[in-house]
């Protein structure tokens, strides 16, 4: 296949490993987290680099974020990117629809695109709307859950989820896929490869010139707060593992569960 | 209530629908040629909701879901609430529960406005017993125009060789092991457990990434949901993503050495043990019972 002039999509989130909490009004409070790119978007990069490395061609990280993101831009940089392009903007973090439409008109003015890649859903928001929409929002075609991309006779080669298997699909450029976990496996940059990205030139655009008008989130927000555990374990006591054992199986018969 | 279904639609479909409440079901003409054709069905379920209207559309969260959700949402220029564990009519709005950052985070959300497109998450809704209600009238979907997957061509569906997800999802018990069942000969204990109880082998994402156990086992956001009579979670440390995937189990057992792993937040019942003395213990139980 020709060389593949490919844009990544990817997000900066808090550490989904860390404790989140919200203030009355759900707005996150989570300042003192680590932020790191988002799980599914590395996977969307290293099936970028992937296929630069079979057919050739460039690749454009794109973020949607606040200025500090410029580092998950780099790190896509580090991980095989060519180019870089932040939309600053802090008011996106948990508004799909919004960065959807911020990020469709990123890839638009850059234009040019033969595959757009992103993860199956943000770390975060866990919605999986930002990639549908910047396809819709520029006419082209898209699938989800994608698990294995191939090249070759002019198109592209996908493996989707399905309900006990996979979909195999023909899909001709352009089109936008977003990419699961099974895909592939992240590499990680070297740290010649991390200090090369924090030289090269990265662009850094408005997110209020790139695009008008930003549509309303379409709810309104009631709460949002961390999951509660129930919190009501009855731990088996026992001075042997006979007794623990005697004891839960007494416990799950007496509840009639075994 | 009205069914959205594509593929073949025989019969029974619509008697199996009536009973659990449905009052039509729509059949997309064209539509059982194999496999999945995104366009055409986003087509077909965006037409069909122009011409009936409906106040919610709720599609499963899952592969067909995630893919045709975003298609009728955009086509419909309508909301959609990805990742439900719930939705409630509160006054004229559609109040949405969803979960984020991997089941960590709850958000409520109020959806005004025609249509509310909803994904629900699998196991998170309690189904009824079907009801003794008239057969489901079938009506067909008026297609306006399919202009066909052009870009997007389906090839072959490829099955997995075993039913592993589905024995899951339908079993009555889940032995499930973690990073803390440290082998593969672990999960040969785990396994004997399990069939001793009736029940089949689960495992965690850490222990599925280094093969202790087969993918498909794997229990989790990125896995199988179950909701079993009774998921015994050994050497499970309880990460937010696994308990996605089996916190609507009726009895949550946890095995585990550490007292401090969150798993025991969520458990019914927990032993604090190193579960190589207490499994054994435990499967002489039942074998004597």
């Amino acid at each position: 296949m020709s060389p593949i002039n490919i844009a990544v999509l990817v997000k900066e989130v808090p550490d989904p490993e860390g404790t989140f909490s919200f203030d009355v009004d759900g707005r996150a409070q989570t300042a003192h987290l680590p932020r790191v790119p988002s799980l599914f978007d590395e996977n969307a990069v290293e099936a970028a680099v992937q296929i630069k490395e079979q057919c050739g061609g460039r690749i454009v990280a794109l973020c949607c974020g606040p200025a500090e993101a410029e580092r998950t831009v780099r790190y896509a940089m580090a991980m095989g990117a060519d180019d870089g392009v932040l939309i600053e903007d802090t008011e996106r973090a948990w508004d799909s629809l919004g960065a959807a439409c911020l990020l469709a008109a990123a890839v638009r003015r850059l234009g040019g695109f033969d595959l757009i890649l992103c993860g199956r859903e943000a770390a975060d928001t866990g919605s999986g709307l930002v990639g549908p929409y910047v396809a819709q929002m520029l006419s082209i075609p898209f699938l989800t859950l994608v698990t294995s991309i191939e090249t070759g006779d002019g198109a592209f080669h996908v493996r989707r989820l399905w309900e006990g298997g996979e979909d195999v699909f023909a899909c001709i450029p352009p089109v936008l896929l977003t990419v699961c976990a099974e895909t592939n496996t992240p590499r990680y940059p070297t740290v010649l490869k991390v200090l090369g990205a924090k030289k090269r030139p990265l662009q850094r655009w408005n997110a209020h010139e790139l695009a008008a008008a930003v549509p309303v989130p379409p709810a309104r927000l009631l709460g949002r707060y961390p999951s509660a555990a129930p919190g009501n374990c009855d731990f088996i006591s026992g001075d042997s593992a006979e007794a623990l054992a005697q004891g839960l199986f007494s416990r799950l018969r007496e509840r009639k569960v075994v | 209530m009205g069914l959205l279904v594509f593929g073949r639609t025989p019969a029974e479909v619509a008697v199996a629908a009536g009973a659990a409440g449905a009052d039509r079901v729509y059949r997309v003409p064209g539509s059982d040629a194999p496999g999945y054709h995104p366009e055409t069905f986003g087509a077909s379920a965006a037409a069909l909701c122009q011409a009936v209207a409906p106040r919610a559309v709720i599609l499963p969260h899952g592969p067909l879901g995630l893919d045709l959700a975003p298609r009728l949402a955009f086509l419909l220029q309508a909301p959609w609430a990805s990742g439900c564990a719930e939705a409630t009519v509160e006054d004229d709005k559609i109040v949405c529960t969803r979960s984020q950052v991997g089941g960590k985070v709850v958000v409520r959300e109020a959806y005004s406005g025609l249509p509310v497109l909803l994904t629900l998450r699998p196991k998170c809704v309690d189904t009824l017993a079907p009801a003794d209600r008239p057969s489901a009238e079938i009506l067909d979907v008026p297609v306006a125009s399919a202009s066909g997957d052009r870009h997007l061509v389906f090839q072959e569906r490829v099955t997995r060789p075993v039913g592993v997800v589905e024995e899951l999802e339908q079993a009555e018990v889940i032995v499930s092991g973690g990073l803390g069942v440290g082998s593969v000969e672990g999960f040969t204990q785990l396994r004997e457990l399990a069939q001793a109880l009736g029940g089949c082998l689960g495992a965690s994402k850490a222990a599925v990434d280094r093969e202790w156990a087969p993918r498909e086992r794997q229990i989790g956001l990125t896995g199988t949901a179950v909701a079993p009579r009774l998921y015994v979670a050994v050497g499970i440390s309880g990460a937010i993503q696994h308990l996605a995937g089996c916190r609507k189990s009726k009895v949550i057992v946890a095995i585990n050495k550490d007292a401090t792993a969150p798993i025991f937040k969520y458990a019914h019942y927990g032993i604090v043990s190193e579960w190589e003395k207490v499994v054994p213990e435990l499967l002489k139980q039942v074998r004597a019972s």
